[in-house]
């Protein structure tokens, strides 16, 4: 076990794909500027610009190469810096990276791993915005989108092994984070939700950086005797809803964390689910505890009300819970 | 006082379900003697106490889910209330619930008649009243606008008021996430994998392949078999036994004669259209131990009523001794299946391809009728019929039309052997 | 940069004569390097390809192929000639008009048309239809149906050449209605940026889907696009089998040297509607019918008589052969099992399905 943040495990996780001769790395300022979250950093001068390959800003064109180039036996990492900019490259992810395996009758496929980055700090509407749900909802793509530095080395590892296009989801708030990571080369599977805290009186299904303020709720509540179960999905498809299921059963209350607008979002899934699969066990009504469904504004006290806090889901299981 | 908890009666047991409470509040109970009895996922099996003295409280009611050391009653001086609250039964409430009725699920979650008034209750508070026999209108709400919740019903069961989320003992100490665990094992560990016998497997691939393929529809009729009984009566009385005809066979006859007069439902869809079958041939589904076999009356239209019975009887013993050839097997046009040997009322088949339909023949039932339109109320003897059809190859009404016609037939059964 | 070069161009009325424009030089000196069985074997591909398409239009009439159809009747020069300079080791993209370069590539006709109608035998196993024809073991990745898309993935194609050194190079088609979205001029600075194998063939044939060279594009002459790039290119007349196969040839022997990216804009014309169902309002039949003189395999084949190459009962009889491998097809592709429902599973979506399934099984 040692200790490392988010970004560690980042680099860590880089430094062994790049192991393999048919990996290289193409995105926007990652060699010569030095990598925008330092995630990159010291990777051109260690292998070189052929396979660290600053592109131009050009999300099309970084997506539409490492796609064909992945058709053609490399191992392609794609970086779009950050997931607003993905929107440039979704006839790419949608209409090609999703559709390739199937569309050609499974002759081949597309072995990507794009990996992007939500987040916000006052970068106001165009900068602030996840699109989790729409990268889920595509059939053919893979979604990870993992919390800790353990699940981000673990689910890169599967990611990098996996033959199908993987959108691998980080959290610009999230990459100082730090936890325990195992020794040895294990590997999450993705795919599979893990129980993050247990608790008996509600349960919290979330994932990425929701997991973390989850627990400082989880924290805050058990003073009061409120033990909150919280379940870290990891990755949004295919979604694992057994583990959130299992302890919705037992505690028959559950709150929706998510850090994108609440309708057509990932909540609504998640929630939807729950209602499906387990509706005989269902004591109160599910919350949801999302983004405010308004463009990001920039001033600090709008934008602190439409993000997801501590408090609000704090209020949330309170409210689930009937206590005031 | 003592408590009595729930015992781990195997090294995988991790919850019990209390199925009968024994022991009874005011009873005494010798150390050894049976309490209660419980079901694990294996057994059900009798629990007896490690105290002696006279029961004081039961703590979970029958039906409920308690983990392996989990409070169930408590032993000490009759009638004493005690304070200390019991380990709640853990939410999921048992699969069968032995005092829940067996009426309709509505119907048992409808209000008392005293309130008229919809309760507002959740859907597990519901569930755990419905199979618990208890009267939600009865039972104060402790969730938003007085609903009824889990808890509100855990304590009725339990005969006390809802117990609040206790406070807490130490601050949960703040930790970051759990790292990374391996997933949960799966559900199916520890469950065996029965191997596909090749009837299995025929039978898997080919009712799979008409359920996805074949649109289903359904018709059923309540055939009075008053007439054929009695027609059967008066044939088989001079018979020795094994010669005697059964409703099976007075049924094929019946589905032979109607489907010379519907050629749709005896009919096969192929690619370029709807194949109309030139002889009728009906296969007669024959259970086995090891699955299902449905060997072929050929031509039933035109054999005799004790022709069909001969052959039937013939097919019915090869099957049952495992010696059907594929001759016996091929060509059938048209499926009867009976299930009201075994009390069936009337259920739904799944029509075997490349058929248009199948006829699930239900019990014959005595069942007071009016008698015409009269007030009268007579006994009848109905037998419900229900025909699956292909609804690429035949519609609503025709099928409707196919089964008035086969009941037409066994209320008038002299007319089938003319 | 090349000057703009070749017999026709934008706009310009095609000559009525069968013969007239094919000067027999060219065709003699193709004979000295080529050889007579090479300009045959030319010529059997675009008469291929020519039945199968009138096939194809056939059996859509008759309701045996579904969805969009897009014929490349006419074409045939452009996709022949090209594709006739590659090596087993080359790869192809192309546009959702597909089939004659899946043809001039030597995929199995029976597996196309099996594929047309929807069967398991089909290139793409019945999932793709008309405008994803594909077989990985030629290197051929398919027609792709969003317009200009294909040419990122192809300059991927070609930096996995330059990485992997295989000495490979990589051929994309698409129209002159694709050179006008955003992904041609990053496909474009991509290639030329990193110097890859990728030989750009624009096939003009006039029309982006019905809508007027003229109308869509602010510069006509579709080579001089590249110039932005300081990247090679080339106008030439894809209605010449034997000056596209020469030219192309060039575009590939530079790009394979390891210098960079070609442009090549074909100049070609398109004989039928752009899909089935087009009522081509925006032509008329005159043109049409002048540009059918010109008719790019009725003019070779002729050459190929005029010169000897091959007698006229020859070219029947090779005619013949491939009328019959084109009702093969037919056949072939009716008799063939449809896909079966394991498509419609994580199965069909995944190289490696996962534990957990994304598509719900109890989907009503």
């Amino acid at each position: 076990m040692a200790v490392m943040t988010v970004r560690e495990a980042l680099q860590k996780a880089l430094h062994e794909a790049m192991a393999d001769e048919r990996t290289f790395i193409i995105g926007e300022d990652i060699g010569h500027y030095g990598s925008t979250y330092g995630v990159t950093a010291g990777f051109l001068e260690k292998y070189g610009p052929d396979r660290l390959r600053d592109a131009p800003i050009a999300e099309a064109g970084i997506l539409g190469v490492a796609i064909g180039a992945a058709m053609a036996g490399m191992r392609p990492i794609a970086e779009i810096m950050s997931v607003n900019f993905s929107l440039l490259a979704f006839d790419m992810i949608i209409n090609h990276a999703a559709k390739i395996y199937s569309m050609f009758g499974g002759k081949f496929s597309v072995p990507l791993v794009m990996r992007t980055t939500n987040g916000w700090t006052q970068l106001s509407a165009t900068h602030s915005q996840t699109f989790d749900s729409m990268f889920a909802h595509i059939p053919g793509l893979k979604v990870v989108a993992p919390a800790t530095p353990a699940d981000m080395l673990g689910l890169f590892r599967a990611s990098m092994a996996d033959p199908d296009p993987v959108i691998f989801i980080e959290h610009t708030l999230m990459y100082g984070i730090k936890g325990e990571v195992p020794d040895g080369d294990y590997v999450i599977p993705i795919g599979k939700s893990v129980l993050s805290r247990e608790g008996r009186h509600i349960t919290v299904v979330t994932y990425s950086r929701m997991v973390h303020l989850a627990h400082q709720a989880a924290d805050i509540l058990a003073q009061e005797g409120i033990e909150v179960e919280i379940v870290d999905l990891r990755t949004l498809r295919p979604l694992d809803m057994s583990v959130a299921l299992e302890s919705f059963k037992k505690t028959n209350r559950a709150v929706v964390v998510t850090e994108d607008w609440q309708s057509y979002g990932t909540s609504a899934e998640i929630a939807t689910r729950l209602y499906e699969h387990g509706f005989d066990y269902l004591d109160a009504p599910i919350q949801r505890v999302n983004f405010r469904e308004v463009p990001m504004p920039y001033a600090k006290n709008l934008e602190q009300q439409v993000v997801v806090t501590t408090e609000r889901i704090v209020a949330a299981i309170r409210k689930v819970l009937h206590r005031t | 006082m003592a408590d009595i908890t729930m015992p781990k009666m195997g090294f995988d047991m991790t919850e019990g379900t209390i199925v009968r409470w024994i022991k009874k509040v005011g009873d005494h109970v010798n150390k050894g003697e049976a309490v209660a009895e419980i079901e694990t996922d294996k057994v059900t099996i009798e629990i007896e106490s490690f105290v002696s003295g006279t029961i004081a409280e039961i703590v979970t009611p029958e039906g409920s889910r308690v983990p392996v050391g989990g409070v169930i009653a408590r032993t000490g001086s009759a009638g004493g209330a005690t304070a200390t609250p019991a380990v709640a039964p853990v939410a999921t409430p048992a699969v069968a619930a032995p005092v829940a009725p067996a009426a309709a699920p509505v119907a048992a979650v409808a209000p008392s008649g005293a309130t008229g008034g919809a309760v507002k209750a959740s859907p597990i508070a519901k569930r755990m009243a419905r199979e618990h026999g208890l009267d939600l209108a009865a039972i104060p709400g402790s969730g938003p606008q007085g609903r009824v919740v889990r808890d509100d019903v855990t304590a009725a069961l339990a005969g006390r008021p809802a117990q609040p989320i206790a406070p807490v003992r130490a601050p949960v100490a703040t930790t970051a996430p759990a790292p990374a665990t391996p997933a949960l094992p799966s559900a199916a560990a520890g469950s065996t994998v029965v191997p596909l016998s090749n009837m299995r497997r025929t039978i898997t691939r080919r009712l799979t392949q008409s359920w996805q393929t074949a649109p289903h529809f359904y018709i059923t009729m309540d055939v009075d078999m008053g007439a054929a009984l009695a027609l059967r009566k008066q044939i088989n009385a001079p018979l020795p036994k094994e010669q005697q005809i059964s409703i099976n066979d007075m049924i094929v006859k019946a589905c032979g004669v109607a489907l010379a007069a519907y050629p749709n439902l005896n009919a096969s869809f192929v690619e370029e259209g709807i194949q109309l079958n030139p002889s009728v041939n009906v296969s007669i589904a024959v259970a086995l131990d090891s699955g299902l076999v449905a060997p072929v009356v050929t031509n039933a239209d035109s054999r005799s009523l004790s022709g069909i019975s001969r052959e039937a009887k013939h097919l019915i013993a090869l099957a049952r001794d495992g010696k059907l050839g594929g001759e016996h097997l091929q060509g059938g046009t048209f499926t009867v299946s009976n299930l009201g040997m075994y009390g069936v009322t009337e259920f739904d088949a799944i029509i075997t391809p490349p058929q248009c339909a199948i006829l699930a023949v239900g019990a014959v039932r005595r069942v007071p009728v009016f008698k015409g339109d009269s007030d009268e109320v007579i006994a009848a003897n109905l037998c419900a019929i229900t025909v699956s059809a292909d609804h690429r190859i035949t519609d609503g009404a025709e099928a409707a039309k196919f089964v008035g016609e086969i009941k037409r037939l066994l209320e008038n059964p002299l007319a089938m052997l003319i | 940069m090349q000057k703009r070069r070749g017999a026709t161009s934008a706009g310009a009325p095609a000559t009525s004569s069968l013969r007239s424009t094919m000067s027999s030089t060219p065709l003699s000196r193709a004979r000295k390097e080529l050889g007579d069985a090479h300009l045959v074997e030319l010529y059997r591909q675009m008469m291929l390809i020519r039945r199968f398409e009138e096939k194809c239009q056939e059996m859509y009439t008759r309701s045996k192929i579904g969805g969009f159809l897009h014929l490349y009747v006419g074409e045939e020069a452009t996709g022949v000639g090209a594709i006739s300079n590659l090596q087993p080791q080359d790869h192809i993209f192309t546009h959702y008009r597909d089939h004659g370069h899946a043809i001039a590539r030597g995929l199995d006709i029976n597996a196309l048309m099996a594929e047309l109608f929807g069967r398991d035998t089909g290139s793409g196993r019945g999932l793709g239809g008309s405008m994803h024809f594909a077989d990985v073991t030629k290197n051929f990745w398919g027609g792709y149906a969003i317009v200009g898309s294909h040419l990122l993935l192809a300059v991927g194609v070609g930096l996995a050449c330059q990485m992997q050194k295989t000495n490979g190079v990589v051929m994309v088609f698409f129209g002159d209605g694709a050179t006008n979205g955003g992904e041609f001029y990053e496909a474009l600075n991509f290639a030329q940026l990193w110097k890859l194998p990728v030989v750009f063939v624009c096939e003009n044939n006039l029309y982006a889907m019905g809508t007027p060279l003229e109308v869509h594009s602010a510069v006509t002459e579709i080579y001089r696009k590249a110039s932005a790039f300081d990247m090679k290119a080339m106008r030439i007349d894809g209605n010449d089998v034997l000056e596209v196969r020469e030219q192309v040839g060039e575009a590939v022997d530079y790009a394979r040297s390891g210098k960079g990216p070609v442009l090549v804009e074909a100049m070609t014309y398109r004989f039928r509607g752009h899909s089935a169902q087009d009522t081509q309002k925006y032509r008329s039949k005159e043109d049409v019918e002048q540009h059918r003189q010109q008719d790019p395999v009725m003019r070779f084949r002729q050459s190929l008589i005029d010169v000897g190459v091959q007698t006229a009962a020859e070219i029947d009889a090779l005619d013949a052969v491939i009328d019959e491998q084109v009702e093969e097809s037919v056949r072939f592709a009716d008799e063939s099992p449809v896909p079966g429902n394991e498509w419609l599973t994580d199965q069909g979506i995944y190289a490696a399905p996962l534990e957990t399934p994304t598509v719900d099984p109890n989907i009503i």
